[in-house]
């Protein structure tokens, strides 16, 4: 079984990849502008405003919308679940420096083919994690399913878990393809190598 | 002059048409280091750079054509560059 992390790992783990990226969390529930969002996502009938700000982290920018404090667990976002997130949410960050933020937000909110590319690639960072704490695989079509909640085609999720499964290949390998999980796992074999599945802890 | 305007008027015809579908969704293909994943819209699209994976190995992990195997359908994926990667046919 893998090592659950404490409270005190999540929060020097997310202190350490703001201060790497130029980040800085907010509470999603307290925004105004992630209440105009949610608002607007339940009026073109994309997903309901509740499950919008109870669920889903948002990036804009080097604004990380959160719906949890980093390092307490709640039924719905774990100790580990809110590392993971954290790594998934800055290659977004990764993405608007490669791209550029004008180009990443216009091609991300017209795009389908787009924006189920660039939660593909994030979720790539799930695989990785997973990988590096637990030693297994996880489902890349469950993964891509969950892009059923972007407003994607059919199509795009079975893209998606294309680019999945050969990205869990390469995992499976030992591979690390994300720049955010690179910066991520050599933090994390520096300051937590318990919770590697390796590490015979 | 009649013959510019001809090729002019060709050109915007085919642009007119829209992209062309050059490949079947999901279909992927090694392009250098890169695998590639055919889109929703038939173009193809860089999914990952094989030369900037990381792993126990030193050298660059290379593009490979990979059977079928419990995570899905044959396809391209990288690996490392010790592995015995399969050269395709055309």
């Amino acid at each position: 079984m893998p090592i659950e992390p404490t409270s005190a790992h999540v929060t020097a783990f997310w202190d350490a990849m703001q201060a790497r990226y130029g980040t800085r969390i907010i509470d999603k529930s307290s925004a105004a502008e992630m209440r105009l969002v949610g608002w607007f996502l339940e009026r073109i009938g994309v997903l309901d405003a509740a499950t919008f700000l109870e669920r889903f982290t948002t990036t804009i920018g080097r604004r990380i919308y959160v719906p949890f404090t980093p390092g307490t667990p709640t039924p719905r976002h774990g100790l580990w679940s809110q590392m993971v997130i954290c790594v998934h949410e800055h290659q977004h960050v990764e993405q608007q420096d490669r791209d550029g933020a004008f180009t990443f937000a216009f091609r991300y909110l017209t795009s389908r083919a787009a924006r189920a590319a660039y939660e593909a690639d994030a979720y790539r960072c799930n695989l990785e994690l997973h990988h590096w704490h637990t030693g297994t695989i996880r489902s890349p079509g469950e993964l891509a399913e969950r892009l059923r909640s972007y407003g994607v085609r059919e199509a795009d999720i079975d893209v998606a878990e294309t680019t999945l499964i050969a990205a869990a290949r390469t995992v499976k390998a030992g591979g690390l393809i994300t720049p955010a999980s690179k910066v991520a796992v050599a933090w994390l074999r520096q300051h937590a190598p318990e919770l590697e599945h390796r590490s015979g802890a | 002059m009649k013959h510019l305007i001809a090729t002019a008027a060709f050109t915007a015809t085919l642009c007119a048409c829209g992209p062309m579908h050059v490949c079947a969704p999901t279909e992927t293909r090694c392009a250098g280091s890169f695998v590639e994943v055919c889109d929703a819209d038939g173009r193809w699209s860089p999914a990952e750079d094989c030369a900037g994976v990381v792993g126990a190995d030193e050298p660059a992990w290379v593009c490979c054509a990979v059977p079928a195997d419990e995570l899905g359908p044959a396809g391209h994926a990288c690996l490392p560059p010790d592995v015995d990667c399969p050269a395709e046919e055309e």
